[in-house]
């Protein structure tokens, strides 16, 4: 389900992993939540990887890098906690460019790499919620 | 109840994520957005640990441990930390938290982590109520956190409750009025009266009127009707003090007081009842003065339920200095002076003295110290010459006054000299350090009637070193003889 947002395609660039969402993390939590918790978690974690393409837009967009290093340091915490390595290594990247002061060129195009892999993991996972929800209306 | 977890996480996914595992051991979670709301959060409720982000918008985590730590909160933190930042990790234990975990973690890791962080903050809390209920150094009006004065809280807190009497020994001003008093505090009573008498400062015939009261007319100049001290105490304490002065007749009445809480004003043959609780005390050996006949045996086994020795200020350690201090601050506010401490080598003073007068005594040195001289600091000229020459530091009191006042001179007790003045037994013969040590501390104590105590402050020397030196000369002894043996 697309939300509206439009993104570059996200294929994997040598040495970013070929998983959007890593089923294993991602199946892990499910479990560990509970069956009643799993619908309500994996919505909140697909609105807010959409969320964060707004954020990424805004502060990527502003002179503050250190904004921009907080919205990249919270996408990588959600992405490794729910299972999105793309998103992860990306925003990883971002948030170490921004503490290394590298130049704003680089930081740009990291800042538009993180974006490019926001909205397929956010696809993913609310792909991976309309197969427990129709588990659960079976 | 179930524990509560603050969770302290600005992202809504995550936080519902380590709600959901919280909730899922059957924790409650209280749910916090930023650094500031979880601050206000603690204020308002009390948790078993707090779960904390370390990114957080506003106040970040680091802060958030800081003011915790600035608190004295005892509550545990887990921070989260994200893979590869073990730095951020460490420095949030530097400032107090009790564990982290690093992203991503499963539900069984953060049991694991949570569980541990609770028990710790519940060993802590303990460990610091213990450490509040055993190292006092304040009880009531007492100052002073010594071993000795520690046991004695203890025994006033366990006996306070009942309505018990409590007898306290202990020489002249180590402080028995306080302790009756801190026991009259910590009762059930103490919003009652606490009526004290002290049983030597008035003549013998009036001693009972001032206990039991009189009618009008009982004696020259009872001009009216006197509640006494037992009436006053009704539902309090009656704190008897110096009751080793008492004359026997007045034991007899004072028996049947404590046997049946009646008793009759003196001219009057009503019985009155009342509930009282007695405490008594003395600087005698009371089983001494009913050895003498000078104490009613049968009043002595009733009154000594629970007995409360006070220990001399020369076995109390490094409170003398807290006393100290205590009494300057306040004779340099009541005199005007600006002494606000003692030097280093009056505070020695004042632990090398041995306090024959006790608390008492160390208060009028201070005073006098603090009336006669100006300065900030005490030094050690300005002390008493008894004080400064330590003249007395020998003549430490003895555990019980003696029934018949004697001088520490007095020919049937040896003048006291402090070990040293003297030429040791054989002060010609060179002799190994140890055995001349061993003669001068056998000679003190054999000087003092094998009073171990005594001798140790004689040669200004704590009586457990005296045991620990004769276990081993012992054991030298042994090893000496087993050598010849061989």
């Amino acid at each position: 389900m697309n939300r509206g947002h439009t993104s570059a395609p996200s294929s994997p660039r040598p040495g970013e992993t070929e998983k959007v969402i890593d089923d294993s993390v991602l199946s892990q939590v499910i479990k560990d939540v509970g069956a009643t918790q799993a619908t309500t978690v994996l919505l909140l974690f697909a609105g807010e990887l959409e969320r964060r393409i707004g954020e990424v837009l805004e502060a990527a967009s502003g002179p503050d890098v250190e904004a921009l290093r907080r919205v990249a340091h919270g996408a990588k915490g959600s992405a490794s906690t729910f299972g999105a390595p793309r998103v992860a290594a990306a925003a990883r990247r971002l948030e170490e460019a921004c503490k290394s002061a590298a130049p704003a060129v680089e930081i740009a195009s990291l800042a538009q790499r993180l974006i490019e892999h926001l909205q397929p993991a956010a696809t993913e996972v609310r792909s991976r919620l309309s197969v427990l929800e129709e588990a659960d209306h079976v | 109840m179930s524990e509560a977890i603050l969770l302290i996480e600005d992202s809504p996914a995550q936080a519902a994520v380590y709600k959901a595992y919280l909730e899922g051991e059957g924790y409650s979670v209280v749910m916090a957005g930023s650094g500031e709301e979880g601050l206000r959060a603690l204020e308002e409720r009390a948790v078993a640990a707090v779960l904390l982000d370390l990114q957080l918008p506003g106040i970040g985590g680091f802060e958030v441990l800081e003011r915790l730590r600035r608190r004295s909160s005892r509550i545990p933190v887990v921070v989260v930390t994200d893979y590869g930042s073990a730095e951020n990790a460490s420095e949030a234990v530097r400032l107090g938290a009790a564990d982290f975990v690093t992203k991503p973690f499963d539900r069984g890791r953060l049991k694991v982590t949570i569980g541990n962080a609770i028990r710790q903050g519940q060993l802590a809390t303990m460990v610091d109520k213990l450490q509040e209920k055993f190292s006092r150094d304040r009880f009531h009006r007492f100052v002073g956190g010594s071993a000795p004065m520690q046991a004695v809280y203890r025994v006033i807190e366990s006996a306070a409750p009942s309505r018990a009497t409590v007898f306290i020994t202990g020489e002249s001003g180590t402080g028995k009025e306080l302790c009756a008093e801190a026991i009259h505090r910590e009762s059930p009573r103490h919003d009652g009266p606490f009526i004290a008498v002290n049983c030597a400062a008035l003549p013998r015939d009036l001693i009972e009127s001032e206990i039991f009261g009189h009618v009008k007319g009982a004696f020259t100049g009872a001009v009216r009707q006197r509640d006494g001290a037992a009436s006053l105490a009704d539902g309090g304490t009656l704190f008897l003090d110096e009751i080793g002065e008492m004359d026997l007749e007045l034991q007899a009445k004072l028996l049947r007081f404590v046997q049946t809480g009646q008793f009759q004003r003196v001219g009057s043959g009503e019985m009155i009842k009342v509930d009282v609780r007695i405490v008594c005390a003395t600087n005698r050996d009371p089983l001494e003065q009913v050895r003498q006949g000078r104490f009613r045996e049968d009043l002595y086994y009733r009154l000594h339920v629970i007995p409360i020795h006070l220990p001399p200020l020369r076995d109390r350690g490094e409170d003398v200095i807290d006393i100290a201090r205590q009494f300057l601050a306040k004779s340099a506010d009541e005199e005007g002076k600006a002494f606000v401490r003692f030097s280093a080598e009056a505070e020695q003073m004042l632990r090398d003295y041995a306090w024959p007068g006790n608390v008492r005594e160390l208060e009028n040195v201070v005073r006098n110290v603090v009336v006669l001289h100006d300065g900030e600091s005490v030094l050690p000229a300005m002390f008493p010459p008894a004080v400064a020459r330590r003249t007395l530091s020998n003549d430490v009191g003895e555990p019980f006054a003696k029934t018949e006042a004697k001088s520490a001179t007095s020919p049937d007790e040896p003048a006291v000299s402090r070990a040293g003045t003297e030429p040791p037994v054989q002060a010609m013969t060179v002799l190994p350090l140890w055995e001349v040590e061993r003669q001068a501390i056998e000679s003190a104590i054999e000087r003092f009637g094998g009073n171990v105590l005594r001798a140790a402050a004689a040669l200004e020397i704590s009586p457990s070193t005296i045991y620990r030196k004769r276990q081993a000369w012992e054991q030298r002894r042994d090893a000496t003889a087993t050598t010849a043996d061989d």
